[in-house]
């Protein structure tokens, strides 16, 4: 250094340069090893959620984007690589029925209660004064590692030739994919924003961001929801990690802008078969909202809000859609998530007939939070619904068994009557010793001796809801009627059951209906007309129709048909009375749906062939069908 | 040895005090903590729904945007000014004839300007930090340590511009071109991803000067620092879940930062040893 000073500093300057260069050239490595990474596990997301990798922008040609041949090699990749996971109840293509690729499998583990011990009651005071308290203790080890070892994965040489095909294509713009997995420079490829490049520099684009969300307030408050949207729009696209944005827009969309508008009468409403759903003014705007929040869900896949606002405040209570709300929230609970969102997700399983999944969730939900006062009546009440429903199945069982021993005995069949009359005499018992039970354990939960404030009216109402079936299938329709009026005053959670439930005794009694009665049972057949071949779900199962069969589709969150062996059943047939007598569920699902039926009682799955093709609705006409 | 290090570690804090007492910084310092402060009132006029916690997320959110944008942009202006002046302004006023004829060599002298500015880039960036700190810590009642992170990171990201600044500044009697050139530097470091581009796309129309242009492209993404790695600061500070394990990122850009601001420290080295005082 003395001897050399005009050459040994700057050779000093060179290899410090030269390891800069070398050390920018690791970080550059590790960036694309970060991109690929989130690139995983957002288009697995989406394929799970979605069934696609990645949705190409509206207007862009979706020939032009490789996020399906890119996904395909990242299966292709990952399934030795990956150690196995197993195949959960929800880990199956719903289109398909084929289980899900590894990957879509690896990048959401399960949600699994890691930590069983209950919150120390000091704490839960305190804890539920906390927002995010819930996300700390939900928030899985085993997700944890999975990550780590996606992670692993992106950054190993296996990995090599899939990132820099992803890294180009991203460059030339043809991943679809675009958000925070890659970076937002592709962000700005997309066509109908106004951003220019001063907006993207040096990273201030969030600022950028917030400025046009103060415009987006400010519209609000002028009421020119119009210009709102394409700002909204221009705000995420800035930054597509603003979450707050997304919750926002899409409530202003979904809640704000239809407050003042009235539901499209049916006729005037064109069907959406993107979203299954006849959509009029109003009702687009709704899907306006839940476009914007799935657009949310692509860019930022592990944040619970977004599926959290999507399912509860978009589908469930404006839709009514309690499939798609439960298939959201349950996505929720895989992330870090707050705890409210998990009794949400209960009730809502709750109000779609999954009863037992419902009540389980709420014990595991008691058993680590032994204070909440929510979760021991919601497990009496899902208690008290499968008592219910295992009453009505009883009720149709010995129907059923009636009319076997009816046939019997139109045939002459010594046997066979012997047979019927024994199982019809059992059946009744059953009956009757369920009904008794229903009673004695709504009656328990109900209270009648309590102060007025004290009762559980929903109880109540459960409570003469029994009453009344008993007086319907006696036949004094008129009594059932007050009694189920009764019941539908007496609680608010019961009044769209109840008013459904007098309908139809009013007209099976054949009893005198009142304006508004006539009205309610003509608007019901007009959307009936229209809904009728939409998705419906049955006691927690979900069938769809298509080329005039219904098709069980999912059960529960597991896997509906599959292209298992169907058992062929024709209506009115011995076989089906008798399917009915051992398995009642099916009388339900035949009652409700039209046409032939792909069903599952027990174990085995069966093809109801009906008589009658399915009915004409606005989806299906079985004129043309044939 | 002691005594070398007493005379640099004298001179750093001469010019940490000089630095200080500069009215332009101390303006971009007081603008800067205004901003900040300002940010606890931006949201208090915004729609949002009736959940109370989003509308204290959306708040939080307002308050790291507009505190990170601050601290970058007033930060990398104080960064620019003082790493511009310092050598120049000495010249200028004569002063360093009277410290170079005393017993201190000009290594020493040059390394104790040098930490005399990350001094006062150092404190500055302490400043406007801790403010933010306190200013988050009001709003959410946690302590934000991951912003001790993102500060730490946005020190480095300071660090590589401050040595070539300062690198410039070696050459020049006068702060003004080490400023413009320390902008220059700000900027392309922020634009090198584009050179890589260049050569991604170069060698398409076939013609030898379109190679040679991407070679050179190449050559500069290279040996050019790319500032916009230091972009991890922004996320660590928001923390998306769906974000990688990046330990290993936060350290390797530390190093990254200290190798660039090495190679700018020994080029200013190499430029004042040479400069006829």
């Amino acid at each position: 250094m003395q001897k050399f000073p005009s050459i040994a500093v700057p050779i000093l300057a060179i290899a410090a340069l030269a390891l800069g260069s070398a050390q920018g050239r690791r970080l550059g490595h590790l960036e694309e090893c970060e991109r690929f990474y989130r690139w995983m596990v957002s288009s697995s997301t989406q394929m799970r959620l979605f069934g696609d990798p990645g949705k190409p922008p509206p207007g862009e040609d979706p020939e032009k984007y490789v996020d399906d041949e890119l996904f395909a090699k990242l299966v292709e990749l990952t399934e030795p690589i990956l150690p196995d996971v197993p195949v959960g109840e929800a880990d199956y293509n719903k289109l398909t029925g084929k289980p899900l690729e590894k990957v879509i499998r690896y990048t959401a583990a399960p949600h699994v209660e890691e930590d069983t011990e209950a919150v120390p009651e000091e704490d839960v005071a305190e804890e539920q004064d906390k927002t995010g308290e819930g996300q700390k203790t939900i928030y899985t080890e085993e997700q944890r590692q999975r990550d780590l070892a996606l992670w692993n994965l992106a950054l190993s040489p296996e990995s090599s030739g899939l990132r820099k095909e992803l890294w180009t294509a991203h460059r030339d713009g043809r991943i679809a994919a675009f958000g925070t997995q890659l970076g937002v420079e592709g962000l700005y490829q997309e066509r109908g924003t106004q951003i220019s490049l001063a907006n993207m520099f040096f990273g201030f684009r969030k600022m950028a961001a917030n400025l046009v969300w103060l415009e987006v307030d400010r519209y609000w408050h002028k009421g020119q929801m119009h210009r709102m949207l394409p700002l909204m729009k221009t705000c995420v696209t800035l930054d597509p990690e603003f979450i707050d944005a997304y919750l926002l827009g899409a409530w202003h969309m979904a809640y704000n802008a239809t407050a003042p508008m009235t539901d499209t009468s049916w006729e005037l409403r064109t069907y959406d078969p993107v979203h299954e759903w006849w959509v009029g003014d109003k009702e687009r705007y709704f899907f306006y909202g839940v476009d914007f929040l799935k657009d949310g869900i692509r860019k930022n896949p592990r944040n619970y809000k977004l599926y959290f606002d999507l399912g509860f405040a978009i589908y469930e209570i404006k839709l009514e859609n309690h499939v798609d709300a439960i298939k959201y929230l349950s996505e929720a609970i895989r992330l870090d998530h707050d705890r409210w969102v998990r009794r949400t997700l209960y009730r809502l399983k709750g109000i779609d007939e999954r009863f037992e999944e419902s009540k389980e969730g709420w014990e595991d939900y008691l058993a680590k939070w032994p204070s909440n006062l929510v979760a021991p009546r919601f497990i009496k009440f899902m208690e008290g619904e499968i008592l219910d429903r295992e009453t009505d199945y009883a009720a149709k069982s010995a129907r059923a068994a009636d009319t076997m021993l009816a046939r019997a005995q139109e045939r002459g069949d010594a046997a066979a009557i012997a047979q019927w009359t024994t199982a019809a005499a059992e059946a009744h018992a059953k009956e009757a010793d369920l009904y008794v039970k229903a009673k004695a354990f709504w009656s328990s939960i109900y209270r009648e001796d309590a102060e007025e404030h004290e009762k559980e009216t929903y109880a109540g109402a459960r409570l003469l809801r029994i009453e009344a079936m008993e007086q319907r299938s006696k036949g004094l329709f008129e009594e059932a009627a007050v009694t189920i009026d009764r019941a539908r005053w007496m609680s608010n959670e019961f009044w769209d059951l109840g008013t459904k439930l007098l309908m139809d005794i009013k007209q099976e009694g054949k009893l005198p209906m009142a304006l508004t009665d006539v009205r309610y049972i003509e608007r019901s057949k007009v959307e009936e007309e229209y809904t009728r071949h939409l998705p419906k779900s049955i006691a927690g199962r979900l069938y769809r129709f298509t080329q005039g069969t219904w098709t069980c589709v999912s059960i529960g969150p597991g896997a509906g048909y599959q292209g298992e062996e169907l058992t062929p059943i024709e209506q009115d047939s011995d076989v089906l009375i008798q399917l009915e007598y051992t398995n009642p569920e099916v009388v339900r699902v035949i009652q409700e749906l039209d046409g032939n039926i792909v069903l599952k009682a027990g174990d085995k799955w069966y093809e109801y062939r009906s008589k009658e093709p399915a009915q004409k609705s606005k989806l299906f006409d079985p004129a043309q069908a044939a | 040895m002691g005594s070398a290090l007493g005379g640099v570690l004298s001179i750093a804090v001469y010019t940490w005090r000089e630095g200080m007492r500069k009215k332009t910084l101390i303006g971009f310092l007081i603008l800067s903590i205004l901003v900040i402060f300002g940010s606890q009132f931006i949201t208090a006029f915004l729609t949002t729904s009736s959940d109370a916690g989003s509308q204290s997320e959306l708040d939080v959110k307002l308050i790291k945007d507009i505190c990170v944008t601050t601290i970058s942009i007033f930060g990398m202006l104080i960064t620019i000014f003082v790493s511009a002046s310092v050598v120049p302004t000495e010249v200028d006023n004569k002063v360093i004839y009277t410290v170079l004829s005393k017993p201190v060599r000009r290594f020493q002298y040059l390394l104790g300007k040098f930490l005399g500015v990350q001094f006062i880039i150092i404190i500055n960036l302490v400043l406007m930090g801790g403010l933010f700190f306190f200013a988050l810590y009001l709003k959410e009642r946690v302590l934000p340590t991951l912003l001790l992170y993102s500060i730490l990171l946005t020190y480095f990201q300071f660090l590589i511009v401050s040595a070539f600044t300062f690198a410039v500044s070696c050459t020049a009697n006068s702060a003004v071109l080490p400023t413009i050139g320390g902008l220059f530097i700000y900027i392309t470091g922020n634009l090198t991803e584009y050179l890589k581009d260049v050569y991604d796309r170069s060698g398409q129309t076939q013609q030898a000067l379109d190679t040679w242009i991407g070679y050179a492209a190449y050559g500069l993404y290279n040996v050019l620092p790319n500032l916009q790695y230091f972009d991890l600061k922004d996320q660590i500070l928001y923390l998306a879940s769906n974000d990688a394990p990046r330990d290993t990122i936060f350290s390797q850009l530390i190093i990254y930062g200290l190798l660039y601001g090495l190679a700018g420290y020994l080029m200013s080295y190499w430029i004042f040893r040479r400069k006829e005082l």
